[in-house]
């Protein structure tokens, strides 16, 4: 083969371009750069004052316009310290999160989006906070073993995804490592949303009421199963078929806090029923879905779905 | 103008220059689409940072051109290795089909097998069609280097494509 040939067979590789929203993100990082006082990277930018005002305003507005955010600011989502409002039970890392971050919150927000693009569905995250990686698998339902000691978790919760079902909204959490920008994980949690209006005194319980010792629903066990499996086809036709992982009498409250949200229409008992899908995902990565069943009639009440490593 | 703003609006044009064809050399020699994005970010932030060092000595592009170089340099090293896994569906063409795509794929697949040098050189001759003297001058190699390491980078991907090469790994008992 010569030259020619060559150059011809790899053309298709000289059409790749930058990705548009890359670039703008990209200008807007050079404008935060310039601004006074800024640090760019190790070093620190000085005297560039004048572009650093408005040439930030400038990329803040052009973000602004791709993006159609109405306040025009640069930063393209919230940013919440780590552990700022959460209401997880774990602590937030120890130290400043800078000393152990090789991606910042921004690229983690951007990687969390590519990976969305590449599920076929899209969103705008709503925040990104760094976690430990025993809060993302508390979070993702799933173990730690396998995570970094750190995560960004970007929380996405506007997600045009398959209609979940009637009056269920998702939430999307994709859990990206901070030091090699690696996707480990994204769970979906899809719950009916309290009745609109909602009183503001309706909250997810911190503290979760066990199941006494001995209840007995009018569904049992078997049957929360069996409806289980029932039900997923009809959400997915296409899905192969599930295998049932466990089941497991839950309390209203200790399904608000799994799904993390606030739910007056549960009942007292729910059946929480663990599936794995048979779609291998990734080494050892399956789809999975926590299914809770109202323990009165056997009807599914919400649920969550993800991926796990299930060894 | 000022040298403040002069310097700022340097890198932005700098940048709307030559953002795709950086982008385009990062990200097949990396094999990894947001590990280029990231890295050119990182490209433009230390061009706007080294600007006021910059004596005009050379030519803007090939100075962006050695900052690039010396960050891919660097951030090869930095890399664990893991599995190479093109992305080409994310930062590809537009409009490209599924075939376009898996023969993307394919394309950048097999430039991965090559040793990094061989990558470079061959992504700035034969992808971006550039002739040896600015490929030498972009790299910062004598012209004799550049000719010599792209006959190798053909010989390879020839042997490559003949079946030559085998996966890293495997071998006969």
């Amino acid at each position: 083969m010569n030259e020619q040939e060559w150059k011809q067979r790899y053309s298709p590789l000289s059409h790749i371009e930058m990705p548009r929203d890359s670039k703008i993100r990209v200008k807007a990082a050079l404008a935060q750069a310039a601004e006074p006082g800024a640090h760019v990277g190790r070093g620190r930018v000085r005297g560039l004052a004048w572009w650093g005002g408005t040439a930030a305003l400038g990329a803040g507005l052009v973000l602004a316009a791709f993006l159609g955010h109405p306040t025009g600011h640069p930063h393209r989502f919230p940013m919440r310290s780590a552990g700022q409002g959460r209401r997880s039970r774990h602590p937030a890392p120890k130290g400043p999160p800078g000393a152990q971050q090789a991606i910042s919150g921004p690229r983690a927000i951007a990687i969390a989006e590519a990976y969305l693009r590449k599920t076929g569905s899209h969103g705008i995250a709503s925040s990104a906070v760094i976690v430990t990686r025993q809060t993302a698998a508390f979070d993702a339902h799933a173990t730690a073993r396998h995570l970094p000691p750190y995560l960004w978790q970007v929380t996405f919760h506007h997600v045009l995804a398959p209609a979940p079902g009637p009056g269920m909204v998702a939430t999307l959490m994709v859990a990206v490592g901070t030091e090699d920008g690696k996707v480990y994980g994204m769970s979906w949690t899809h719950a009916i949303p309290s009745a609109p209006p909602a009183p503001t005194t309706l909250q997810i319980p911190s503290v979760a009421t066990p199941v006494p010792h001995g209840t007995v629903t009018p569904v049992g066990r078997a049957q929360a199963i069996q409806d289980v499996l029932r039900w997923i086809p009809t959400m997915d036709p296409q899905a192969p078929t599930p295998t049932a992982m466990a089941a497991v009498l839950v309390t209203k409250s200790q399904a608000e806090i799994a799904l993390k949200a606030a739910a007056r229409d549960f009942p007292d008992y729910l059946w929480r029923v663990d599936v794995k899908g048979a779609i291998h995902i990734a080494a050892g990565t399956f789809v999975y879905w926590s299914i809770f069943v109202n323990a009165q009639n056997g009807h599914v009440a919400a649920y969550h779905w993800g991926n796990r490593f299930l060894p | 103008m000022t040298g403040i703003d002069t310097a700022a609006h340097a890198v932005e044009r700098l940048f709307e220059r030559h953002a795709d064809e950086i982008y385009q050399y990062v990200r097949l020699t990396l094999g990894d689409a947001i590990e280029a994005e990231d890295l050119v970010q990182d490209i433009f932030l230390d061009a706007l940072r080294s600007w006021p060092t910059f004596q005009g000595r050379s030519a803007e592009r090939t100075w962006l051109w050695a900052i690039a170089r010396y960050k891919l340099v660097d951030r090869l090293r930095q890399r664990v290795r893991r599995p190479m896994q093109p992305m080409v569906e994310m930062g590809g063409p537009r409009g490209t089909g599924l075939e376009d795509v898996a023969t993307l794929v394919d394309l950048e697949r097999s430039l991965q097998q090559l040793p990094t040098a061989q990558r470079q050189v061959f992504i700035l001759r034969m992808v971006q069609d550039r002739p040896s003297s600015e490929a030498a001058e972009l790299l910062g190699w004598s012209p004799v280097k550049v000719r010599v390491t792209l006959h190798r980078a053909l010989k390879a991907l020839e042997s490559q494509m003949n079946g030559g090469i085998t996966e890293q790994g495997s071998g006969t008992p």
